[in-house]
């Protein structure tokens, strides 16, 4: 089953022209910010000399207002926005997983208390609690990725949910019970397995997710803080010179959109590939 | 003749709440409504009756899948109908098992048949090289190769995974093994198969089967005793060949009469349910529960309701006209 659906997803991605440039996006996206590693300048070193400096070969992207190559920063702005998009999925995909095939698995009172713990973190609205929580604790870029799970596990556990309370119907399960298997045995091999599916198709929209949530976060100040970039922070420092180097806005926010873009292009073609009812492309083009 | 007796059902109820609101009411749906049968060592207890009417619940209350309601089970006279599921998981040992209808539900799509074989040894205790040892041999015996071990269930047709499904439940060696109609998804020819090859196990192993079907004439084939149930209730209940030659009960007689012949006048007339029957379960009023579809139902059938008593040797029935 497993080389079938990988062979329909290369299938997929082959036909579908927007899933092919948005894997080719991220692949190249995340290689540029492996490779950056091997960068021995200081991403961070000012040269007031050369502040604002129009984008020249020397200089791709120009520099910005401290006289840093904005490319670099860019690039190191990309590493930390992806780092965290995936860490912070990580998270919400680890909680929301837990919650969602605990409360389908054991029902009862156990299911109403994370159904509704998971209304409430869903009716307050995201961008409040996040700011709320993140002025209390220590800043950086953990905390950020915390904060972020945090929040953000409500959708995966109601998807998670509804899928174990039809697997806890069928046949196997109830066997596996019958002859003594621990419910914790049950739901780590049984369930899982069966599940992983929608895991990873929620995993790629939750990365889209995440890196839109913490470039809004930086945006806002209370995301990464300086010296450190993303690309939502680049996009905040370049509001006050906007009239002169326009470009600075422009080209994190093109990268965040593309980069969300991309990653919801994959997880729709995910969903096609596990779901084979619902077509990819249908729904964005 | 007691002394064989392997498992003996005493009033067996299992009730299904009904949730309308909270003010409301509480309903329980009756799917099983006090039931008694002794199964006997070593034969086949065929349990026949229309879908819906109790024969699943039936089989998997009496190991103990489902809690019961109340009522006695007694397996090797040892009460187990109250056991805790925590005692009774530690307790039965896997000397009960079940093979299921659906053989696509039954088996974890993702698991190799090697790993489906192995769980209920593993619950045992058992090393992995025992379990490989015993899941290669049941699958020869089964009729299939140690070259499966390594398949997963989706690349097996419905025969073969129900094949599976029968290996799985032998593992642990059982004496008793409920079979929750585990013919009725398949198809004619492999139907065939699967009973001979239950039939051949039964006799190689010494197992005792409860046989749940509504295909009348594999039951008849398969069983020593029949049991037919009625809106969860046994309405008639004996010998196999005495309850086929010589039906007693009136639903016993539509039932037999609704087996398709190829000599048409044989079937003598259509089977009338009333709608009152589509209400059973809830059993709205006293009485019996065949009494509104019964051609022979008088006034007082709908008063009380009859009890099953021997009107023949080895032929129990509980209607009132005997």
């Amino acid at each position: 089953m497993k080389k079938g659906k990988f062979k329909n997803f290369r299938k997929e991605i082959l036909h579908n022209k927007g899933a092919f440039f948005s894997l080719v996006f991220l692949i190249l996206i995340i290689f540029t910010s492996i490779l950056i590693g091997f960068y021995d300048g200081d991403p961070d070193a000012i040269n007031i000399s050369n502040m604002l400096a129009k984008p020249s070969a020397q200089h791709w992207f120009g520099t910005d207002e401290l006289g840093r190559d904005y490319l670099i920063r860019i690039i190191y702005g990309g590493r930390v926005s992806l780092t965290v998009g995936v860490l912070a999925m990580l998270t919400s995909i680890i909680i929301g997983t837990t919650a969602g095939i605990s409360a389908g698995y054991f029902g009862g009172n156990i299911d109403s208390f994370i159904m509704r713990l998971s209304d409430i973190f869903s009716a307050v609205p995201w961008i409040i609690m996040v700011t709320v929580v993140s002025l209390l604790i220590k800043k950086g870029i953990f905390s950020i990725v915390l904060v972020i799970g945090m929040f953000s596990w409500m959708e995966i556990a109601r998807l998670v949910r509804a899928e174990t309370l039809t697997l806890k119907q069928r046949d196997y399960i109830q066997y596996a019970d019958f002859i003594g298997t621990s419910p914790w045995e049950i739901m780590r091999s049984h369930i899982v397995p069966s599940v992983l599916p929608t895991i990873i198709t929620a995993a790629t929209t939750a990365v889209a997710d995440a890196i839109m949530t913490e470039s809004a976060m930086s945006f806002l100040g209370i995301g990464v803080q300086a010296p450190m970039a993303s690309w939502g922070s680049l996009l905040q420092n370049a509001q006050a010179n906007l009239d002169n180097a326009f470009h600075m806005a422009v080209i994190p926010g093109v990268l965040i959109i593309l980069t969300i873009c991309s990653f919801n292009n994959l997880g729709n073609v995910f969903r096609a590939v596990a779901e084979p009812g619902s077509r990819a492309g249908e729904s964005n083009g | 003749m007691k002394d064989d007796v392997l498992i003996s059902v005493k009033n067996l109820k299992k009730y299904f709440p009904v949730r309308r609101g909270i003010l409301k009411e509480k309903k329980y749906i009756k799917a099983v409504d006090g039931v008694c049968i002794d199964i006997h060592k070593g034969e086949t207890f065929g349990l026949v009756g229309e879908s819906g009417c109790g024969k699943s619940t039936l089989g998997k209350c009496i190991i103990r899948m489902y809690d019961i309601t109340s009522g006695e089970i007694y397996f090797k006279n040892k009460e187990i109908g109250k056991l805790k599921s925590s005692e009774i998981k530690s307790s039965r040992n896997n000397s009960m098992q079940i093979v299921f209808q659906d053989p696509y539900s039954a088996l974890d799509p993702s698991w190799t048949v090697a790993k489906i074989l192995s769980e209920p040894l593993i619950q045992k205790g058992a090393s992995n090289k025992e379990c490989m040892e015993r899941g290669k041999y049941l699958l020869n015996k089964v009729g299939m190769t140690e070259m499966d071990m390594e398949r997963r269930p989706y690349e097996f047709s419905g025969g073969q995974r129900q094949r599976i499904g029968i290996a799985r439940a032998l593992m642990s060696n059982p004496e008793f093994v409920v079979c929750d109609e585990p013919i009725s998804a398949l198809d004619v020819s492999v139907q065939a198969q699967v009973i001979n090859l239950l039939k051949d196990l039964q006799e190689e192993f010494g197992l005792t089967y409860l046989f749940a079907s509504h295909d009348l004439s594999i039951v008849r084939y398969m069983s020593d005793w029949i049991g037919v149930m009625y809106s969860g209730k046994i309405v008639e209940s004996g010998y196999s060949d005495k309850v086929y030659k010589n039906p007693l009960h009136p639903y016993t007689k539509i039932l037999l009469d609704a087996i398709p012949s190829i000599y048409s006048e044989k079937r003598k007339k259509d089977i009338t349910i009333s709608p009152e029957n589509l209400d059973n379960f809830s059993n709205v009023y006293e009485g019996c529960p065949f009494a509104y579809s019964c051609e022979y139902a008088k006034e007082h059938c709908k008063e009380g309701k009859p009890l099953l008593q021997e009107v023949q040797s080895g032929h129990f029935v509980a209607c009132f006209h005997y």
